[in-house]
């Protein structure tokens, strides 16, 4: 007996990847013993990653799922999602088994990934190796396609991605794009973040992203993937603290302060959630000194990822709370200020549009936003609309990740 | 961890969030610097507000000498955060860049700095002419040499490469790693960069700064003083680690390593103590694979 598993959402090489989404996948005999009908049990095998599953789209699954598969080989539908709060630590750490119901043998297993985004300071150290040398890796030493991405946050520029309604969409396309470069080079990596408003003092080590001395000049112990960064022809990254590690940077809002944005349930608005543009993130910005408080050259320090990561974390997490990820909800989203292209739900964002019309930037660095190995999903030129339901909580094809705080629930 | 169950997580979230409005109803901005927080009055779904009235009382505040320093600190701060509102900030842009012009000359060392810093990440002709002008005559600098050269170096088009090699020659620690740093723009530089890399005598952090330098001004030469470096048994951990990670990222097909490196690089990742060196050649011998691989 041979019995098929099909999980779509794998890459070239048959591995998984899954979030807290729920994926529809099938099982069938692709050999059968006789004529008869078999049943089947679904179970997760794990040293990480778990798995749980469901006959229908929820967010309540089960460890084990009972299915009977027909002798002609016909497909049974089941849905597959990771457990929230039990994400991978590895590749394929997690596995997708069946076994004939009350039979010990397995007779069809996929590994799986639950490639969720982590708080930075919760990560392994082989995760925070994988990540640093991915990013290392791409930046090729100032060589590499990580310019494309500090290109397209520079002055000139800045109204794509600021001053409006589409700063959060902007910036949720922008992460994506290199998560997913950063997975062309190691499958296992998502994009850690900075909980700004915790102290994060194993961030700012050399270990991680790198010490500050009394110059500025940021450090990183011998042979640090990033030990030899560079960018815009400049090496190295300056930024220095302006409050101490062991404590978050004073004068932020809280995750709840920031949750609260817009009023409370189930009231909640865009419009005043997005006024976050300032406090937290500009003053997260602002901070410390050096490369990351300037807009124009934040990008060039990876620290711009993470905590831009913990923007778009809190933006999910409002959007979850208070359900605000359908595009046709007026609560969801706010009209464009001055009606500004690329603000607009329908509008597609540069540069992956590639549109370098007035009154957009005279070239647009980076092409088309990466294609993802595991999801269709935004396409290579994302609308702003696209970027709103990222774990496709009201169908369709999920954005391809999700942290490990906000949940999928229907 | 455990499993969450998401009814039970989102119950958890609510009541906690309702405790904190009952709590406290706003946050405390920075600090006291003004009535309110800053980001308060930011409501970007109402196309009404504008920016001006606040930018005009932070500019006052920053440029307020009378005023405590951390008020004048926080102010810039302030502005600084606004500025990331692009296009919103824009009329006032000129104006922020004339103060921050002002205040880079400002009595108080700390305000000082972070002006020029602000200036200098913008590439800023004056704030340049300011810092080379404190290089050359150090009576009137208005920052250390080290910061100087850093915020210089901001401005990746060797305008300051005559400036480094004077304060090279003429300082020690962070001013001469600062130098270096620049220097790494000037291919005149690259023999001296790899007698530095090479120079055990010399402190671990220039012999890296070194090291990196040279990799972006003559790859080839870096390569080479790297695998003899890596070689070196007797050489020290820490810039035989850089050296290995340094030709551990260079992916392009000519630097492709050979089988007596990789030999060399095997054995170094068992014998060795050093978790920086066993890291970096672990790094090495991951990327060899997977450049083997594709």
């Amino acid at each position: 007996m041979q019995v098929e598993l099909d999980i779509p959402s794998a890459d070239a090489a048959g591995r998984v990847f899954l979030t807290w989404t729920p994926v529809q996948a099938t099982a069938r005999l692709a050999q059968a013993d006789d004529a008869s009908p078999v049943q089947v049990t679904l179970r997760g095998r794990s040293s990480g990653g778990r798995v749980q599953f469901a006959t229908t789209r929820t967010h309540v699954g089960t460890p084990e799922l009972q299915l009977t598969l027909p002798a002609n080989g016909t497909k049974v539908s089941f849905f597959v999602a990771g457990v929230f709060g039990q994400p991978s630590k590895a590749l394929d750490d997690g596995a997708v088994q069946v076994r004939v119901a009350g039979g010990a043998p397995v007779v069809a297993e996929k590994k799986v990934t639950v490639r969720i985004r982590k708080d930075a300071t919760k990560m392994t150290g082989p995760e925070r190796d994988r990540f640093l040398t991915a990013l290392g890796t791409f930046n090729n030493r100032g060589t590499g396609r990580f310019r494309d991405f500090y290109e397209m946050h520079v002055s000139g520029t800045l109204d794509e991605s600021h001053g409006n309604v589409g700063f959060l969409s902007w910036h949720r396309a922008y992460l994506l794009d290199l998560e997913r470069e950063l997975q062309a080079i190691d499958p296992s990596v998502t994009l850690p973040y900075w909980r700004f408003d915790r102290a994060a003092p194993s961030l700012f080590t050399p270990a991680f992203l790198g010490r500050s001395d009394a110059t500025g000049r940021v450090s990183f112990t011998p042979g640090h993937p990033l030990e030899g960064w560079r960018t815009a022809g400049v090496p190295g990254i300056t930024r220095a603290a302006g409050f101490p590690i062991s404590q978050a940077p004073p004068g932020l809002r809280t995750e709840n302060a920031t949750i609260a944005l817009g009023g409370p349930a189930p009231n909640a608005q865009y419009g005043g959630f997005v006024a976050m543009e300032i406090n937290p993130h500009g003053f997260a910005h602002t901070s410390f000194t050096g490369l990351i408080r300037n807009p124009a050259t934040s990008p060039r320090d990876p620290l711009f990822f993470l905590l831009h990561g913990n923007v778009d974390r809190l933006w999910a997490k409002w959007q979850w709370f208070h359900r605000r990820t359908d595009p046709a909800n007026p609560r969801a989203f706010a009209p464009a200020l001055n009606n500004r292209i690329g603000h607009r739900l329908s509008d597609t964002m540069w540069p992956w549009n590639n549109n370098t019309a007035p009154p957009r930037p005279a070239t647009a660095p980076g092409g088309t936003l990466a294609p993802s190995t595991v999801t269709t999903a935004p396409g290579p030129s994302p609308t702003v609309r696209s970027m709103l339901d990222h774990q496709a909580v009201g169908g369709g094809a999920p954005l391809g990740f999700a942290y490990d705080d906000v949940p999928f629930e229907v | 961890m455990p499993a969450i169950d998401v009814d039970e997580y989102r119950n958890r979230y609510e009541q906690e969030l309702e405790r904190t409005r009952t709590q406290s109803t706003r946050t405390k901005g920075a600090r006291s610097y003004t009535d309110g927080e800053p980001g308060d009055f930011i409501a970007v779904d109402d196309a009404r507000d504008d920016l001006g009235p606040r930018v005009a009382q932070l500019l006052a505040v920053a440029t307020d000498r009378d005023r405590k320093i951390d008020d004048r600190l926080d102010a810039l701060q302030a502005l600084s955060a606004l500025e990331f509102l692009g296009a919103r900030f824009s009329p006032y842009r000129a104006e922020w860049v004339s103060t921050l012009r002002t205040l880079a000359e400002d009595p108080r060392a700390t305000v000082r700095r972070s002006a020029l810093e602000q200036l200098a990440l913008r590439q800023d002709p004056h704030a340049r002419e300011l810092l080379l002008t404190g290089l050359d005559k150090p009576a009137s600098a208005l920052v250390p040499d080290a910061v100087a050269l850093q915020f210089l170096g901001h401005d990746g088009h060797g305008d300051a490469v005559p400036a480094a090699r004077k304060v090279y020659r003429r300082s020690k620690g962070a001013a001469r790693e600062e130098a270096l740093r620049i220097l790494a723009t000037d291919p005149g530089s690259a023999a001296m960069l790899e007698r530095l890399m090479k120079d055990k005598s010399e402190k671990s952090s220039v012999r890296r700064i070194s090291a990196a330098a040279l990799q972006d001004l003559d790859p080839s030469r870096f390569e080479k003083a790297a695998r003899r470096v890596v070689a070196d048994d007797d050489d020290f951990n820490e810039i035989r680690s850089t050296s290995l990670t340094g030709l551990a990222l260079r992916r392009t097909a000519e630097s492709a390593p050979d089988d007596a490196l990789v030999q060399t690089v095997t054995k170094l990742h068992s014998s060795s103590r050093s978790p920086a060196v066993k890291a970096s050649a672990s790094r090495f011998l991951a990327a060899t694979r997977d450049r083997s691989e594709t």
